[in-house]
């Protein structure tokens, strides 16, 4: 079982160290403690009122291990991390990155030290959102208390008011820490955030002072009266006191949806918004309107409907917007993620001096992440090539899987496979993706013989043998 | 009396025989010698903010002055006339003479310096030394060039022969440091040995508080590798007839991977080395010739292509026999494509132009240079131009806080409108932003460029 140790001090060095080759975003995950000593101040001027106990009641803490296919082999690895109950029955709300599809097993500790174990109802990496319910029978069987956390309004809060980030980082005893609201609309999106996943491209987030340390996310941000107006996500590296939430307002929309049916349904039409800041002269725009689009997708409904990069949004079935500056973009976003999935859009767009008005049909928005597999008996993991992947690459089709590790000494790397090749074709054959190359794997697993596949690193192909 | 003279007459030849033994040249007698036959080279490449000078060792290969360096000597991006003031130095001297670049060999890349006249007289052309023959551990010695403060002070190192490798040129391998790069080495005897390469990085384990670090080193200016004498001389003798000829063949293929053994045999091939095409340019003789991607390329006129271990060597090998042929030629490729195997006769054209022959401009107040779009970007950015098609120019350079790198533009952006305007060509790219800067009642203008596989909208701003 692999444990990644993270402590903050060290976290903060690591990112130091590898400023030059990383990306230049310095965010990190406060959440999932990966470690056992993790530093957090108890806060003692929690403000004395009864709800607020009412609210560290429901704070709990989340212990999951997890299957990763990083590194060629399916394994355990195990975390730490929060939540905030919110219903008589059960049903706990964390951030996506704490607990995710790939979990095997969840314990959740209540403050009254029981431990029950909970499953996964639902996922949403866009929004950094997962929702669990605990083990109800388990409960009424061993008459397990808890108390339920209220949502408060997050669009009622002010830059300045105070809040408190509660959370459980030691796993025995609730931690508060206290801060103001930063910045109630902070942009911010990650396109790999989340192990790889997208995250906060359809909602801004809450910034906080409050102190947000390994082990707090997923526990909830609350106001004096100890209800929660945010879900408590992220820090930023190198910075101090900033600290990120997912409003209330977003994190309602999204339990409900999870609850329901284990997922958000949003649907997408392939473009890239750009910001109009300061542009609005060149675009001859009425003041304070339109969104400007930075890139269209090749093979998109926005695309097939005509749209191209610097076209300019007017309106959308009516809807005018602004669309000037990044923190104005997610719900714009929103509001077309929103339509249903096949439904038609009318946008009236600007394209140098001419309007007019085009139908976008919509599709079923696709991470960029594909299924992932282990072949263990090559050493190989892989995932599945998306629509998103082969356009981030360039690739001329989304068919085949791409390489996410290998183990050493094993057929696959020896086979001189390396993490980020598509394997496009298997002895001569195209390979559509992850079932058929499960497929030769079975035949394989009965009959060993080598296997000829070939690759694309970049554009360049390559031929490799897999042999028993 | 006359025997007598014979007699001594011969005791006289036999001891001037034994003397002249006895007198053979030093190491130090050969070594005074040969440093003539080494300069240290010294130039500028000048860019859009500064001047950044370069250093390297050139080799004297003949009489009329003309010295070789090493193929990355000079960055082959830089365009001929932004590399300024050649300047060569006796080793040991601090007296700069002036000197000439004449351009580059299209086959191997070495760079040639002419050096001015007056100093002709005192160089030793490498080639006027017997040459070496090379076995696994012979003695050999260098000559070692130092930095400039210590005015390129040569100095004599040792070490003996490790190995010899075809990669695909013969090349050496001494048991340590035996010159610097661009620098040459000989055996005992004085006779020419090897002109020593860039040296190897050597793989090294760093642990910094109880952290394993992964680090290759290389000494800058010390090296253990060589180009073997014997075989080195047969590829001199190539001028360039202009220091920006492009006399480069072309064939158009990119991407070639050499086939593993095990590929190669699953493939039926048996035991024969193969290239795979990954990409084929369009309208390139390859593409007329009708090759496709993903043939297998298996001899070059009737000849296999040579085995090479290692194996990515063949890949080198083929791409220096194309490098060696003369535009027009024709060459015959043995083909595999889908289990059959043919031929194909290919002409091969001359190569597009290269980096360092686009056009370029630099907007100074702006603060960014465009460069006309080649071929190469096509393969670079992976797109799929057709012959003759001009998607754009690209951005070449931003200088830092510039309007153009406050408005967001980056190096490798490919511009395809100008306020508007889609980009046809170079010159009117150029034209369109020095228009838009004349005009007085613009405040900024828009960029429409293609990153990767996005695009982004940029404002520069005029004033």
């Amino acid at each position: 079982m692999l444990v990644k140790k993270v402590p903050p001090s060290i976290m903060l060095k690591n990112s130091i160290r590898r400023a030059g080759s990383d990306r230049a975003i310095g965010f990190r995950f406060a959440g999932i403690a990966w470690v056992l000593a993790a530093c957090a101040v108890l806060a003692t001027s929690a403000p004395a009122v009864a709800s607020f106990d009412r609210l560290l009641e429901a704070v709990v803490r989340i212990d999951v291990r997890e299957t990763s296919f990083e590194g060629g082999s399916s394994r355990l690895v195990s975390g730490v991390g929060s939540g905030v109950i919110l219903s008589k029955d059960g049903l706990v709300l964390t951030n996506a990155h704490v607990v995710s599809p790939q979990a095997v097993d969840i314990w959740i500790t209540l403050s009254s030290l029981e431990r029950v174990r909970a499953e996964l109802l639902g996922w949403d990496h866009w929004t950094d959102l997962a929702l669990l319910r605990l083990d109800m029978e388990n409960v009424k069987e061993r008459k397990l208390r808890y108390s339920v956390a209220k949502f408060g309004r997050s669009d009622s809060l002010k830059p300045g008011q105070t809040v408190f980030a509660a959370g459980t980082p030691h796993g025995l005893s609730r931690t508060v820490t206290k801060g103001i609201i930063s910045n109630k609309e902070r942009y911010y999106r990650d396109s790999t955030g989340i192990r790889g996943y997208e995250t906060g491209f359809f909602n801004t987030w809450l910034q906080t002072d409050a102190a947000i340390n390994p082990g707090n996310s997923g526990g909830p941000l609350v106001d004096t009266a100890g209800r929660v107006i945010g879900i408590n996500t992220r820090t930023y590296l190198g910075a101090d006191n900033l600290g990120f939430a997912i409003p209330e307002k977003t994190a309602r929309q999204v339990m409900q949806a999870l609850e329901r049916q284990g997922e958000v349904d949003r649907s997408y039409i392939g473009i890239s918004p750009g910001f109009l800041q300061d542009m609005e002269a060149f675009y001859e725009l009425e003041a304070n309107q339109g969104l400007l689009i930075n890139s269209v997708d090749p093979g998109s409904p926005a695309a097939v409907a005509g749209i191209r990069a610097s076209d300019i949004v007017l309106s959308i079935d009516g809807k005018h917007f602004d669309g000037r500056f990044p923190e104005q973009i997610p719900p714009i976003r929103n509001l077309i993620a929103s339509y249903a999935v096949g439904a038609e859009i009318s946008m009236e767009m600007k394209r140098g001096e001419e309007s007019f008005i085009v139908q976008v049909v919509t599709e079923r928005l696709e991470s960029r992440v594909g299924k992932e597999w282990a072949f263990e008996k090559w050493g190989l993991t892989v995932r599945e090539v998306s629509r998103t992947f082969a356009r981030e690459r360039q690739l001329e089709t989304d068919d085949g899987v791409v390489v996410i590790g290998t183990q050493s000494a094993f057929p696959a790397e020896k086979a001189g496979l390396r993490r980020g090749d598509v394997i496009s074709k298997i002895n001569q054959t195209e390979l559509g993706g992850l079932d058929d190359l499960k497929g030769y794997y079975d035949a394989y697993e009965s009959l060993p013989e080598a296997l000829l596949m070939e690759t694309l690193r970049n554009r360049t192909v390559s031929f490799k043998v897999i042999k028993p | 009396m006359i025997k007598f003279f014979i007699h001594s007459l011969v005791i006289w030849v036999v001891a001037i025989g034994i003397l002249g033994a006895k007198g053979a040249p030093s190491l130090f007698d050969l070594f005074e010698e040969r440093r003539n036959s080494v300069l240290a080279v010294e130039f500028f490449v000048e860019t859009e903010v500064d001047r950044r000078p370069v250093t390297v060792n050139g080799v004297v290969v003949s009489s009329g002055g003309v010295l070789q360096l090493a193929a990355n000597a000079v960055p082959g991006w830089v365009s001929v006339d932004k590399l300024k003031e050649f300047k060569v130095y006796v080793l040991g001297e601090s007296k700069p003479y002036d000197a000439e670049y004449l351009g580059s060999d299209r086959a191997y890349g070495w760079h040639f310096v002419q050096v001015e006249k007056v100093l002709r007289d005192r160089l030793k052309p490498v080639t006027d030394y017997p040459l070496a023959e090379m076995q696994t551990g012979q003695p050999l010695w260098g000559i070692g060039v130092a930095m400039k403060n210590l005015d390129f002070k040569p100095y004599f190192m040792r070490a003996e022969v490790s190995t010899i490798q075809l990669l695909p040129e013969t090349v050496g391998f001494a048991t340590r440091e035996i010159t610097s790069p661009g620098s040459i080495l000989f055996d005992n005897s004085g006779a020419f040995a090897g002109w020593g390469t860039d040296p190897l990085n050597m793989e090294r384990y760093l642990t910094i508080e109880g952290q394993l670090y992964q680090a290759y080193l290389r000494k800058p200016d010390q090296t253990t590798t060589f180009f073997v004498a014997s075989e080195w001389v047969k590829t001199l003798g190539s001028l360039p007839s202009s220091p920006d000829s492009n006399d480069m063949t072309w064939l158009g293929v990119v991407g070639l991977q050499t086939i593993d053994d095990e590929v190669a045999e699953l493939m039926g091939l048996g035991s024969e080395a193969a290239i795979s095409i990954s990409q084929i340019l369009k309208g390139s003789p390859a593409a007329e010739a009708g090759l496709r991607e993903k043939d297998l390329i298996i001899s070059i006129d009737g000849e296999a292509l040579k085995r090479y271990t290692p194996r990515r060597v063949v890949v080198a090998d083929f791409e220096q026999q194309i490098a060696k042929r003369s535009i027009g030629e024709t060459i015959k490729l043995g083909v595999s494509r889908d289990g059959e195997i043919f031929k194909i006769d290919v002409i091969l054209g001359q190569s597009p132009k290269p980096v360092r022959q686009a056009s370029r401009f630099y907007f100074e107040d702006l603060g960014f240079t465009v460069r006309e779009f080649l071929i190469y970007d096509s393969v670079s950015m992976k797109l799929d131009v057709e012959p003759g098609e001009t998607p754009g120019v690209i951005t070449s350079f931003v200088k830092i806080n510039s309007n153009a790198h406050t408005g967001g533009a980056q190096i490798g952006d490919l511009i395809k409108e100008i306020d508007g305007v889609p980009v046809d060509d170079f010159d009117q790219a150029v034209s369109l932003i020095e228009t838009l800067q004349a005009d007085e009642s613009k405040n900024d203008f828009v960029l429409l460029v293609d990153r990767g596989a996005e695009t982004s909208v940029l404002r520069i701003a005029l004033q």
